[in-house]
């Protein structure tokens, strides 16, 4: 998605990503956070609930490419293993996209 | 002095641009889709298309590099990595991997740490493509392979 207005970008990000949640009815598209104005739009994962060993994943990431400002929209159905995705920078912070089923895990007994 | 500051100049930026993360390359025939800076893949229709767009990265960031390894026909056709020899804190990572049509090409530039990328499956059998620190230390690009994942057999008790 090429546009010249950053907030364009994020409005289509937007709609394409809650148009294809609501398509697919695992996916609650409330629970998808858009963090307006980060690189990192969208960071969202959610293991499938009729089949544990898979989990879908969204990332929205916005970059520069050959002078346009653009996001990318990645829409993944993978293992729910251990991934390493790829790390972005985020202002002055380099942030790591990684999915560890483990983490998570821990984080829902937390609470 | 003013040719110093020049020089002086000039060598900073070109080092800078050359050692941090991957060149941008313009000349480049396929178009890059970034992912952020520094990351980025490509997608081309053919394993020759692959092999001449793997060349033209390292020779384009003017990497050192051992024999590449291009497994013809699999699913991983190329994985690959390379420790920054600058800044040991950094990875270059490439891999190719086959789509439903045609490969991608990634090229990442990481932290040097536990880099578990994804599993594949060649066949009947399933590999997984980490990095390891380590295990694997070379500043010169260099080829690594996936790792054969072991399936437990179901106990018979």
């Amino acid at each position: 998605m090429q546009v010249l207005n950053v907030k364009d970008a994020e409005k289509d990000a937007k709609r394409i990503i809650t148009e294809t949640i609501s398509m697919n009815s695992n996916f609650d598209e409330k629970k998808v956070t858009f963090n307006k104005g980060k690189t990192l739009f969208v960071n969202e994962y959610m293991v499938d609930p009729l089949n544990y060993n898979y989990v879908y994943v969204i990332h929205a990431i916005k970059s520069n490419q050959n002078g346009f400002k653009v996001i990318n929209l990645f829409f993944y159905y993978i293992e729910n293993r251990l991934r390493y995705f790829y790390e972005i920078d985020n202002n002055d912070e380099r942030v790591i996209l990684q999915w560890d089923p483990a983490f998570v895990n821990i984080l829902e007994d937390k609470e | 002095m003013k040719y110093t500051v020049t020089v002086a100049l000039t060598l900073l930026i070109s080092s800078n641009y050359m050692f941090s993360q991957y060149r941008y390359m313009e000349d480049m025939k396929e178009t890059a889709i970034h992912i952020g800076s520094g990351n980025y893949f490509y997608h081309v229709d053919d394993e020759g298309k692959v092999k001449d767009l793997i060349n033209e990265i390292i020779k384009a960031n003017h990497m050192q590099h051992e024999k590449f390894v291009f497994n013809k026909g699999k699913n991983l056709y190329y994985s690959g990595y390379q420790i920054n020899p600058v800044d040991d804190s950094f990875i270059y990572f490439i891999y190719a991997i086959r789509t439903r049509e045609g490969y991608d090409v990634y090229c990442l530039y990481s932290l040097n740490r536990y880099c578990y990328f994804f599993d594949y499956e060649e066949g009947k059998q399933k590999y997984s493509l980490i990095f390891d620190p380590k295990v694997n230390n070379q500043t010169s690009f260099t080829n690594l392979p996936g790792i054969l994942y072991q399936i437990e057999e179901p106990s018979k008790d």
